[in-house]
């Protein structure tokens, strides 16, 4: 009973230490907040900045031109005219209109030039229309006249209206221009002619009599939401893991690594703290930090979705990224969990290693490789492997990409959660052994100061 | 207070640092360690500090082994050496309050003992100015607040004069004898002769890591029937030292 009161005592006093060490780690890294800025958060505003101009890049490499979405309208009709100036979506375009002879004297009917402009991004849309007899006639008035047959459940002959989308199929920058334009325009300006021109088939029930609430922000947010989603899988990810490293790495270094270095750790290491609460004051200090800066970093990938209005098919962070409450949640505790696993791998680095400049060396291993994973995520076609849940620090990307693309299955997260929290208490058993790695000894005499060794 | 007994220290499987030292520090008692660079000091005063292990031999604090107690040790003893550095970007105020903390001293009486040791060591006026900014010997008189700020039983200074001008270096020679005046026990390192003879009540002359010699200043100047102290230590080291 005697026992176990004092086992107690010391937990409190051991507790108590954490915390003083703690605070001191976080009054001397908000002390010293510019330093503090530059070194976390302009990898994430350069990073950020990276992100929004390589579509700019891909797009200037493959077209020669800054300008984004030219699209060239053959005999556009009135509804489509009027759809462009009334169509949110639309508006991101750059439409130059002609009619048949305009377009004619414009290519000079040179097949080669044609094919050159679209090579260089631009997209041809050509509208035609037949009547019941087969015979070109205006698209608006065909539409309509067509709706009306329906309506009446008469025959609509030869009748034909044709919105026809041209492309370089051999362009990659044009194909996927154009089919995200096709996404973009073709439903919306579907029920736009509805609307507009099947009054007719309308009043007799036909069409869709359930609209869905376009005012409706939430509705607006998760139709933007499929496809942004998708878009964020690909590189959020990866970009808050490697920043989270990048934070978690450097801090190691300064708060472990530098503090031994410099003999500042010994002192402290000579009170008659447990080891054990220098540790975990320590590292509450660098998962706090790298936990805060890794959330940040979502709030900055968050926001530079929600300002990309143009949402161009290359933009890696498409309009209308969004997480549910639970979504969030879920990435909160892996984020939170992989940092302590981080911090242990640092910490276990640092204290095998006694040397300043191979410390860093190899604390930017990792670094390295969760660059390659980025990119490696960023052109990824497959889907997460149930194997892939079992590889530290990887299994949390790959976690949080499915959040992302909507395939979040708790089995995996459980598996991610356990694996990172084994190999965090393996690592930092290993340290807590090895409590020397937190001094600096060296040998004595005064010019005799630079020498280490264990 | 301070029992070393046959105490051996080796690196991993170079040879040994220190081989077969044993002395006793009493009460009140000032002992000095005296031996040129690499004689094996600063690796005795670590192990006796629990920052290094002893290969063969045991150290005693008090009572309390340094293998088996180091939490106990650590709480008895004031550590304070050139290889120890303060955080370049705080400020003595903020270092006092640190360690005072860690060290479990009670809140109320952290501004009093502040307040006393730094009007003692002319620290006030600095007190909130960052470590980088200061002097090496105000630097000095931090580092030794710092290492004293439990009123340890046993104090351990390696080179405790090292790159002070002369007034500093006369300041912490007084405190010493000060200390020893309380009744503590101080251990001291040093390769500077004047203060290993004002200083300490024995001294122990170590070269390659054993004490080849050991006694009060006068005694070892007679043993070794030399002019003054300067000189035994030199026989001594030429006796005693092998090349390579």
């Amino acid at each position: 009973m005697h026992n176990k009161g004092i086992d107690l005592m010391r937990m409190g006093f051991g507790m108590r230490h954490t915390l003083t060490i703690f605070k001191w780690e976080m009054r001397k890294i908000i002390s010293n907040w510019r330093r503090t800025l530059v070194v976390f958060l302009m990898p994430a505003v350069l990073l950020l900045v990276a992100l929004n101009v390589f579509p700019l890049l891909i797009n200037y490499l493959s077209t020669g031109s800054l300008q984004s979405h030219p699209i060239l309208v053959v005999n556009a009709p009135d509804s489509f005219r009027q759809y462009a100036e009334d169509s949110v979506k639309s508006s991101v375009y750059n439409y130059t209109f002609m009619n048949s002879k305009e377009f004619s004297e414009y290519t000079n009917d040179d097949e080669n030039f044609l094919q050159e402009k679209l090579r260089k991004g631009v997209i041809l849309v050509m509208f035609s229309a037949k009547n019941e007899e087969g015979k070109t006639t205006d698209f608006d008035t065909s539409v309509r006249r067509y709706y009306s047959h329906i309506a009446n459940e008469e025959d609509v002959g030869e009748m034909e209206n044709k919105m026809i989308v041209g492309f370089d199929a051999d362009s990659f920058t044009n194909y996927t221009q154009a089919r995200q334009f096709l996404l973009n325009i073709e439903s919306e300006y579907k029920d736009y002619l509805f609307k507009n021109l099947g009054e007719e088939y309308a009043e007799v029930g036909g069409g869709d009599r359930w609209e869905t609430d376009a005012f409706n922000p939430y509705t607006f947010v998760l139709k933007n939401r499929a496809n942004a989603n998708l878009g964020a899988a690909r590189t959020i990810p990866g970009v808050m893991i490697l920043l989270m490293y990048y934070c978690v790495y450097s801090l190691a270094g300064e708060i472990l690594a530098a503090s031994r270095q410099s003999g500042f750790l010994t002192k402290v290491y000579l009170t008659p703290i447990p080891e054990v609460s220098l540790l975990t004051g320590k590292m509450m200090t660098v998962v706090t930090v790298s936990s805060i800066s890794a959330i940040l970093t979502y709030l900055l990938l968050f926001l530079s979705s929600w300002l990309n209005h143009s949402n161009s098919a290359f933009s890696l962070l498409p309009f209308g990224m969004f997480l549910t409450l639970t979504q969030l949640l879920y990435c909160f505790i892996t984020i939170v969990v992989t940092a302590f696993l981080m911090c242990a791998l640092c910490f276990g680095i640092v204290f095998k290693i006694r040397r300043m400049e191979d410390v860093l060396l190899n604390l930017q291993i990792p670094l390295a490789l969760l660059v390659f994973e980025l990119f490696g995520q960023m052109f990824r076609p497959s889907a997460s492997l149930g194997l892939e849940f079992m590889i530290p620090i990887h299994n949390a990307i790959m976690l949080i990409r499915d959040i992302f693309l909507g395939r979040f299955r708790m089995q995996n997260f459980v598996m991610t959660i356990l694996i990172n929290v084994l190999l965090t208490v393996i690592l930092i058993a290993l340290c807590i052994k090895n409590t020397d790695g937190m001094i600096h000894i060296s040998q004595g005499g005064s010019d005799d100061t630079s020498r280490t060794r264990k | 207070m301070i029992q070393v007994e046959h105490v051996s220290k080796r690196y991993n499987k170079s040879a040994l640092v220190v081989k077969d030292v044993s002395f006793h520090v009493g009460e009140g008692q000032i002992f000095g360690l005296l031996g040129p660079n690499g004689a094996g000091k600063t690796t005795l005063m670590q192990m006796i500090s629990t920052l290094l292990t002893p290969t063969e031999g045991s150290v005693k604090i008090c009572g309390h082994d340094t293998k088996q107690s180091p939490r106990q040790i650590r709480e008895r003893i004031g550590f304070l050496t050139t290889e120890i550095k303060l955080d370049p970007l705080s400020t003595p105020n903020q270092l006092f309050d640190f360690f005072g903390e860690l060290y479990d001293i009670p809140k109320e009486q952290i501004p009093v003992k502040k307040k006393e040791s730094f009007e003692r060591f002319g620290i006030t006026p600095f007190a909130d100015k960052r470590i980088m900014e200061l002097s090496t010997g105000m630097k000095q008189k931090i580092s030794i607040v710092i290492s004293l700020i439990h009123d340890p039983q046993v104090i351990i200074f390696d080179e405790p004069t090292n790159g002070l001008d002369i007034l500093t270096s006369r300041q912490v020679m007084d405190y010493l004898l000060e200390l020893k005046a309380l009744g503590r026990s101080v251990l001291l390192s040093t390769h500077i002769f004047s203060v290993a003879e004002q200083l300490c009540d024995e001294i122990a002359i170590l070269v390659d890591g054993t004490i080849v010699e050991q006694g009060s200043a006068e005694e070892l100047t007679a043993k070794t029937e030399s002019k003054n102290f300067e000189e035994a230590f030199f026989k001594l080291y030429t006796k005693y030292h092998k090349e390579g």
